[in-house]
């Protein structure tokens, strides 16, 4: 068998309320009889205190995935992906939605396909302390616990036993939004 | 006695002579040369939008048909057109929406009994329906017809090459 | 069209015929034909040949989010349509058409949630055939009111900026609001 490596880099929305219409903004294009042809975008703009999200550990599976072999990473485990959120007012209520790959690209056009997500949150550096919130139930609506907030993000990836060796690659997304409240 | 017998047998025998005679003609006809057709151009739109206003090309445009007939020197012709509308289809194009045009042809058609040119010297007005209307060939025995229409695409419709004729009708008049 | 003429037999055949039916009855055989009219029926049928292309649609495609982000009460916070910021689409149709596009644009972005509305306005825009509003963007104002230009290569993209003047009395929140390019042949 020969063993690639798994590399899940994150990115993350510095601004304060992220290009929010690329994610909410339905890619609208509707023709009507008259033959007009129509598209939409979002206009934005945020009032009130800051909010921001720092994607600050990878996900990695820590050594290598074997073709046919099933592996999934936690989010407790250590090499899960971690991302800090930050803001203003310290108790400000956060819309926190993740923005997961289906598929990590590989060598010349392989995929591998990444499933399971899983999420635990807390309101300190502290992983061993983290709540676990259920994937299904996201976007998640959460104060800020003293001006900041932890996730941890695990996953799993399941090579088939003829997938190609080499490393594979995705992004791995949150978007905080401030709710006002 | 023996003469009248004589004389009575002879016209006896002149009588059966006359119910033996035929007399014969000769007959022949002269067909002139059939009318034939040679065609100049297609009837062409191009670039026609979905979900514009229909699309329009006249007679006397660079677009419309033409046709040039054939036939006996000035004879008189009578000249119709099938049906006033066809269908145009595509059969390379792909989609969801309608894949035939209807062509809608111009009853306003053009002709030239000098030259093939919907305008200009030897050129007029020509109305083409379905009923017939009489012109005249040229002393060649020709003369030139010019036929434009009109087709709207729908918003929908599929893109590419659409395809299709009309039909025309001429016969000679006898004039 | 058909003629047909029909021939006597010669005068040396009349006579001797009249010669051996004296005292009875000459008998002629005589065609009674006459010029045939023209057969209504023969005209000749042609198919002249008919064409038209139809070309393919035009498509509008988002491609930015015009994003304010954090902005101040009580005062114009304004994205520029070159800035880096501003909302952007892409037309594209076929190549070197004619078409007219317009803008139907918020005059408010609303809190989501409810609570309050931030009115937008003093809208600028620049369109180029590359996806850059810098050097080269050709200037307009989005609006209603259709604008004509024409799809040289094929595609066109639209940058759009404006400006807010938050109130000092709406609430803390995220406020959104859609704009729409609309994008026709004109046929040209």
């Amino acid at each position: 068998m020969h063993p690639f490596s798994l590399g899940l880099v994150w990115r993350f929305r510095q601004t304060r309320y992220c290009r929010f219409g690329l994610m909410v903004a339905a890619v609208l294009v509707s023709v009507r009889a008259e033959g007009q042809v129509t598209g939409q975008i979002t206009a934005q703009a945020g009032l009130g205190p800051q909010v921001g999200v720092t994607g600050q550990q990878n996900l990695t599976w820590g050594g290598n995935a074997f073709p046919g072999v099933a592996r999934t990473i936690a989010a407790t485990d250590p090499t899960a992906a971690r991302f800090q959120l930050t803001g203003s007012p310290t108790t400000a209520e956060m819309n926190v939605t993740v923005n997961p790959p289906t598929q990590l690209a590989g060598p010349a056009g392989a995929m591998l396909t990444i499933d399971t997500w899983s999420l635990c949150v807390g309101s300190s550096a502290t992983q061993s302390a983290c709540t676990g919130y259920a994937w299904g139930s996201l976007p998640m609506v959460r104060q800020l616990v003293a001006g900041q907030l932890f996730l941890w993000i695990g996953a799993r990836v399941a090579p088939s036993a003829a997938q190609a060796a080499g490393t594979y690659v995705g992004v791995l997304e949150v978007v905080a939004l401030y709710t006002g409240n | 006695m023996i003469k009248k017998l004589m004389m009575g047998a002879a016209v006896l025998v002149a009588a059966t002579t006359a119910q033996a005679q035929t007399g014969t003609v000769n007959v022949s006809a002269s067909v002139v040369t059939p009318i034939t057709f040679t065609n100049v151009r297609d009837l062409t739109f191009t670039n026609v939008f979905p979900g514009q206003a229909a699309r329009v090309v006249a007679a006397s445009d660079a677009g419309s048909g033409g046709i040039r007939i054939n036939g006996l020197t000035n004879a008189q012709v009578a000249v119709s057109a099938g049906t006033m509308s066809s269908t145009l289809t595509c059969a390379s194009c792909t989609g969801t929406g309608p894949n035939s045009l209807t062509l809608n042809v111009d009853g306003a058609a053009r002709i030239n009994n000098a030259s093939a040119a919907p305008t200009g010297a030897g050129s007029s007005a020509f109305t083409l329906a379905t009923s017939a209307s009489n012109t005249n060939l040229n002393a060649s025995g020709q003369l030139w017809l010019y036929i434009g229409g009109s087709v709207a695409a729908a918003a929908n419709q599929q893109a590419g090459a659409y395809t299709g004729s009309i039909s025309l009708n001429v016969s000679y008049t006898g004039n | 069209m058909l003629q047909t003429r029909f021939r006597f037999p010669p005068r040396t055949l009349c006579r001797s015929i009249g010669r051996r039916v004296r005292g009875g009855a000459a008998v002629f055989a005589i065609g009674g034909l006459t010029a045939l009219s023209p057969s209504r029926g023969g005209a000749q049928s042609v198919a002249l040949a008919a064409r038209a292309s139809v070309v393919a649609p035009l498509t509008v495609s988002p491609y930015w989010s015009l994003d304010f982000r954090t902005v101040t009460r009580n005062r114009r916070n304004t994205v520029p349509y070159n800035d880096v910021w501003s909302g952007a689409f892409s037309v594209s149709g076929l190549s070197g058409a004619q078409v007219a596009v317009s803008f139907a644009l918020p005059t408010t972005l609303d809190r989501l949630g409810g609570g309050g509305a931030m009115p937008i306005g003093l809208w600028t825009g620049c369109h180029s055939a590359t996806n850059s509003s810098g050097a080269g963007c050709a200037t307009f104002t989005p609006s209603a009111t259709a604008i004509n230009l024409t799809l040289a290569g094929g595609t066109r993209f639209f940058f759009v900026g404006a400006s807010v003047t938050p109130a000092n009395s709406l609430p803390n929140g995220s406020y959104v609001g859609t704009i729409t390019l609309q994008a026709t042949y004109t046929g040209n």
